[in-house]
């Protein structure tokens, strides 16, 4: 379990402080694939440095399976990053060595038998899809191929785990699919709790099962996916969910609605899970004397669990509206009403 | 038949003598100028380990040495040449300005080289848990290693060129020959000789580092 306590650190630069971090707290259990997502600057990288203590917090503290790293003489402290692994955006593998030495780098630090080491390499080599590109050197590797090295490395002392900084930003939308595939099963087969920074949300909806929005330097929301994308509470997280899962209605049927003479409602509704699979609107209409449209729809899974966000336009007199979100209530929908 | 105005033993002591200069200075230097380097980088504000005071102290060094003409180093440091090999003149005594003259160049050399490596490449070393001796042995010699290559290719050449000047306290070498039996004599033909004698040292060498740098990137 890794514990991030009130930490808040600033940076000095053109003699100017910078705040990155204010008051960050968050607690991530093993085997969790936690998506720190944010624009740039917004402190997530920062965050994701004082896991592995590559950055020292100002105020607070990190706490790793109960111990604080601030606790742990420098010594030690290198040891304990020898159980995490790291994973970068522009990759930073070593140019001028083949892919190869590139992996046994953290196992020769670690003193390893050169044996170990080439049984190790070849396996890891094998697990990301690289057997035959030992002797490749990076420049001769494409972007996708460079960061299964990277991932490789980054596995190579079997850690408990995976801090990924960026690590799909510099790739395209299939190479960033399979990368993220490989890492989905790194987390299932190895079950190692994976940390990733992003800016993009598709990544966060494609693999993680919790989420951390950052903005200037705090944590502004956080929760698991399936709750955070169905209901975003804060502006950045509405514009960042709002990408992936549209919940606005088109100007021409805004207009429209304004044209509307009859008693209605517009109401929002999430439907999740098991809910989905139910016929809400055709009861509704059964059992209660309203019209209803649905104005907009839209139909996503998360976590293997459908989550369907439609905006129905409920007509009828005030009697049925209110019979109308009761029923919804006892139907555990969520409901929220939309203001034109 | 050209009268080269010397025996041929003559001008094979002079080549022997340039390439033992050379060797043994560069030798000597590149271990120096490594060490040098290496604080410089690491001791550096952004470096592993910032250090202004050693940093400061380093880079002045590096910079008052690197002033000074090599033909006035040499007969300026004559009493360390004699404190440290027993004698003012000679192909030996040669060496010790040479180094003094080579270290601080390399040293510079080798600075940018390491300031070429990708600065990423420290923080994957910390976060794999290198120690600051692992950093340097395992990441920034290693990717360094080319560059640094063609430095030392360069800085052999600039020591090719200042041994012609040891001449001046009786080092001999085939500069000296050069200087005294050409050039003095007016012998235009030994002349020729040893300037295309030169001229084939410097490519053999500066073909050497190429290759080898090649190799060292993986190409």
């Amino acid at each position: 379990m890794i514990k991030i306590s009130h930490v808040s650190k600033s940076f000095v630069s053109d003699a100017q402080k910078v705040k990155a971090l204010r008051d960050v707290s968050l607690t991530i259990e093993k085997g969790q694939i936690w998506g720190i997502i944010g624009f740039s600057g917004a402190g997530k990288s920062t965050l994701l440095r004082m896991v592995n203590a590559l950055e020292v917090p100002d105020q607070g503290f990190v706490e790793l399976d109960g111990r604080k790293l601030a606790d742990y003489p420098e010594k030690e402290l290198r040891s304990v990053r020898k159980r995490i692994g790291m994973i970068f955006q522009q990759f930073n593998l070593l140019e001028s060595r083949t892919v190869y030495e590139n992996i046994a780098i953290p196992l020769r630090l670690n003193h390893t038998p050169a044996e170990q080491i080439a049984a190790r390499v070849e396996e890891l080599l094998a697990f990301v899809e690289l057997e035959g590109r030992k002797d490749a050197y990076p420049w001769q590797l494409s972007g996708g191929q460079k960061q299964r090295v990277g991932i490789a490395r980054a596995l190579a002392t079997n850690p408990e785990i995976l801090l990924c900084d960026e690590a799909t930003s510099a790739l395209d939308p299939d190479t960033t699919e399979s990368i993220l595939q490989l890492l989905a099963q790194i987390n299932q087969k190895l079950g190692i709790t994976i940390i990733l920074v992003t800016h993009q949300i598709q990544v966060v909806q494609r693999i993680c099962n919790r989420v951390a929005v950052m903005e200037n330097g705090q944590i502004v929301e956080q929760g698991s996916v399936l709750d955070v994308f169905g209901n975003p509470q804060q502006p950045i997280t509405q514009r960042f969910v709002r990408t992936v899962i549209p919940d606005e209605l088109p100007e021409s049927l805004v207009a429209d609605l304004q044209q509307e003479k009859r008693e209605y409602k517009l109401l929002k509704l999430r439907f999740q899970g098991e809910v989905a699979k139910e016929n809400i609107l055709y009861n509704i209409n059964r059992r209660i004397p309203v019209e209803s449209s649905v104005l907009f729809a839209a139909v996503t899974e998360l976590q293997q669990v459908i989550l369907g966000i439609f905006i129905v336009k409920f007509i009828g007199p005030a009697k049925s509206l209110a019979a109308t979100t009761e029923y919804l209530d006892r139907h555990n929908v969520v409901w929220q009403e939309v203001a034109v | 038949m050209i009268n080269w105005g010397v025996s041929p033993e003559q001008l094979v002591l002079s080549a022997e003598q340039t390439l033992y200069m050379v060797f043994v200075a560069l030798a000597i230097g590149t271990v120096l100028a490594l060490l040098i380097a290496v604080t410089l980088v690491v001791s550096r504000q952004q470096g592993l380990i910032p250090n202004r005071r050693i940093y400061v102290l380093l880079n002045s060094l590096v910079n008052t040495i690197r002033s000074v003409p090599f033909i006035i180093l040499l007969v300026f440091i004559l009493p360390l040449t004699k404190l440290i090999v027993g004698t003012r003149i000679g192909t030996t005594a040669a060496l010790v300005p040479l180094v003094v003259f080579i270290t601080p160049y390399l040293a510079r050399l080798f600075e940018n080289s390491f300031l070429e490596v990708n600065p990423g490449i420290f923080e994957t070393a910390k976060s794999m848990g290198a120690s600051y001796w692992e950093t340097i042995w395992y990441f920034l010699l290693p990717e360094a290693k080319a560059s640094l290559i063609l430095s030392v290719t360069t800085g052999t050449i600039g020591l090719l060129g200042a041994t012609a000047m040891a001449g001046a306290i009786g080092a001999g070498g085939v500069g000296d020959l050069a200087l005294t039996y050409g050039y003095e004599r007016m012998n235009f033909p030994l002349m020729l000789f040893t300037v295309i004698v030169l001229v084939v040292f410097v490519q053999l060498i500066q073909s050497a580092g190429n290759f080898f740098a090649a190799k060292a990137r993986g190409h």
